[in-house]
């Protein structure tokens, strides 16, 4: 895994401080090439890893990507599916199966109509959750396709869902279909971590990656601080860290510092618009490494 | 151990079992879902027993609380059954379609040591109890007036299918989103009483009306406007905010931060005069099993904590919450008489 990852949060109106900023990024990213101009910047810098949910301006990103193969040559990517808000409309209209079934149903690009009915209509409905699960990673890494990507997470409300109902199998068959149909590890982001790592390696899964809020002021990261350190401490497993800085309340030297300490902390993954800031994030993080 | 069940197995009722199904004095005992899809999954994972009605189920499982997370039509039958069997309840927001057969289910509750509570979680953010604490510490001062706004993207077109857009299911804009607002004025300022100036209007649904504003006045003297849409399609994701006004200060809050503004410094709780700014990570303490953010466990933890308790009080009771199904039953009445 790649020690810097650059998160996308910035470019479609996600703040975990403030709504008001978020909104004020959306505008300031409602033009793709101004999103392209960040990662190019943050290409420059050096940094060659980044990470996606699968909101629908993705697709763009993507097609320049891959327009620009030779530039874009050792770009890694870590997709984060599903893109939840995308569905929000369609369950409330339809319910969660209804809605499922739609998505399905109605995905007819690439020529896979007739065998994605057959897939969709069919098992969706009559089979079980992993076929529908596995339906769903295609339909979502879709966009992604030819562009290497090195893990596939799994967004934290599904995460969390499936955790809380104690699924576990759903975990390892994510895994497993992950591995060998797109050749990359599966990852998990979680607000719940510590319990999550206990369930993963419950059922099997080795040295699992998981994302988290990792900060020192909990920020969330439940249920508390010291439960996370301890499974830093104690488990084996590869931690990916975001909102390090707890949405501005820890100082950035702080944040690097702090992530800096646990050695199952492989990758840290931020959040930047601005030259400078990439650039200060990506030193603070080699300076502690 | 407290043994469960849901009924309405959801969106809600599945967040619902997710966050208790962690929780340590919880034991889930049974589902009550119409979804043969949803009920072959359970039956696949869970030693649950599943029911299709809800009557049988209450008949044949023996629990202590149950989970109503149905469209909300249907809470007033389901709701009066549990009564009967002498369940612990936590419904949905809201509460009941009338006024009439709220009264009729919180009058059955009389003498009956049964906890109830009802789903209105932004009681439970941690940004909107720091601004009610603020305010009944009197910060801000005499409150003047307030304006309680909730927007989102719930129906960006016009849709005839799903309980959402049928006006007899519990559709439409004022009980899925109005209903919050209303209630969140309630607990901010205590019972509203007179309604005013209102308007419903759809903007793309054919049956249910998309946007409600309307004006409410006090007991205790304070008024304030609130003003819901739910087809606003340049929000991300549901978003309330609200402004109140005193004649010490203002405070203006959404669920991730609240900026108030004083008169004078509040050297008792560091506050300057002048703005000041509180953000989520700072209130927000960490709880011990998180889904769809922490307001929803804080709810649920309550809730259990009641009935261990044997506390009939809970922080949103049925009674709490028909004072809200009483608010929308007079808008819609505002709102009809100046519209013929």
């Amino acid at each position: 895994m790649d020690r810097i990852i650059l998160g996308d949060n910035q470019f479609f109106g996600v703040s975990h401080m403030s709504e008001e900023k978020g909104m004020a990024r959306a505008r300031k990213f409602q033009d793709i090439n101004a999103i392209i101009d960040v990662l190019d910047t943050a290409y420059e810098c050096g940094i060659r890893a980044f990470s996606f949910s699968t909101h629908d301006r993705v697709q763009q990103i993507c097609d320049h990507f891959r327009a620009g193969s030779q530039k874009y040559a050792d770009l890694r990517l870590y997709p984060v599916l599903p893109y939840a808000y995308k569905y929000a409309h369609l369950v409330n209209e339809k319910g969660i199966i209804g809605a499922i079934k739609d998505v399905v149903v109605s995905d007819n690009t690439a020529g896979q109509m007739v065998s994605v009915m057959t897939r969709g209509g069919a098992l969706v409905l009559k089979q079980n959750p992993i076929e529908t699960m596995k339906l769903l990673v295609d339909l979502e890494m879709k966009m992604f396709r030819d562009l290497n990507v090195k893990v596939i997470f799994l967004q934290n409300v599904v995460t969390d869902l499936l955790l809380g109902l104690g699924w576990a199998d759903i975990f390892s068959a994510f895994a497993t279909y992950v591995e060998q149909r797109y050749e990359a590890r599966a990852g998990f982001m979680t607000r719940n971590m510590p319990r999550l790592v206990d369930l993963l390696l419950g059922c099997g899964i080795q040295d699992p990656v998981v994302c988290s809020a990792i900060n020192k002021v909990g920020f969330q990261m439940n249920p508390d601080v010291a439960s996370y350190e301890e499974a830093l401490q104690t488990k084996p497993f590869q931690a990916l860290a975001m909102s390090i800085m707890a949405a501005g309340a820890v100082a950035p030297d702080k944040a690097v510092e702090y992530v800096a300490r646990f050695k199952n902390i492989k990758s840290i993954l931020f959040g930047a618009s601005t030259r400078a800031h990439i650039q200060q994030t990506k030193e603070l993080i080699e300076k502690f490494n | 151990m407290l043994k469960g069940g849901v009924i309405g197995f959801g969106r809600m009722g599945l967040t619902h079992y997710s966050i208790l199904n962690t929780h340590p004095d919880v034991k889930f005992v049974a589902v009550c879902d119409p979804s043969r899809f949803i009920l072959k999954n359970l039956k696949r994972y869970t030693p649950l027993k599943l029911f299709t009605d809800y009557r049988k189920m209450l008949d044949e499982t023996d629990m202590d609380f149950v989970i109503v997370a149905t469209p909300t039509a249907s809470h007033a039958e389901i709701v009066k059954t549990a009564i009967e069997r002498g369940l612990h309840m936590f419904v949905e927001k809201p509460f009941s379609m009338t006024v009439e057969e709220g009264r009729e289910l919180v009058a059955m509750l009389e003498g009956k040591a049964l906890v109830n509570q009802v789903g209105y979680f932004l009681r439970f953010n941690e940004v909107f109890r720091a601004v009610k604490k603020l305010i009944a510490g009197g910060l801000i001062g005499e409150i003047v007036y307030y304006k309680n706004e909730m927007y989102g993207r719930t129906v960006l077109k016009a849709s005839k299918s799903g309980w959402r857009s049928k006006k007899g299911m519990g559709g439409g804009c004022m009980l899925d989103f109005a209903s919050h607002c209303i209630d969140f004025a309630d607990y901010l300022f205590g019972p509203a009483e007179q309604v005013s100036g209102s308007i419903l209007r759809s903007i793309y649904s054919p049956n249910v009306e998309d946007a409600v504003y309307t004006t409410l006045e006090h007991q205790n003297g304070v008024s304030g406007n609130i003003m819901v849409n739910w087809s606003d399609e340049s929000y991300r994701k549901p978003f309330n905010r609200i402004e109140v006004f005193g004649r010490k200060g203002k405070v203006i809050a959404d669920r991730q931060e609240y900026r108030l503004y004083l008169r004078e410094v509040d050297n008792n709780n560091h506050f300057e005069k002048g703005w000041n700014i509180r953000y989520l990570p700072e209130l927000e303490k960490g709880v011990r099993f998180s889904v769809r953010g922490s307001a929803y466990t804080n709810q649920l933890d309550h809730f259990i904590e009641c009935i261990k308790e044997k506390k009939m009080e809970t922080a949103c009771t049925f009674a709490d919450a028909l004072r809200t199904d009483f608010i929308i039953e007079k808008i819609k009445k505002d709102f009809a008489a100046r519209s013929t």
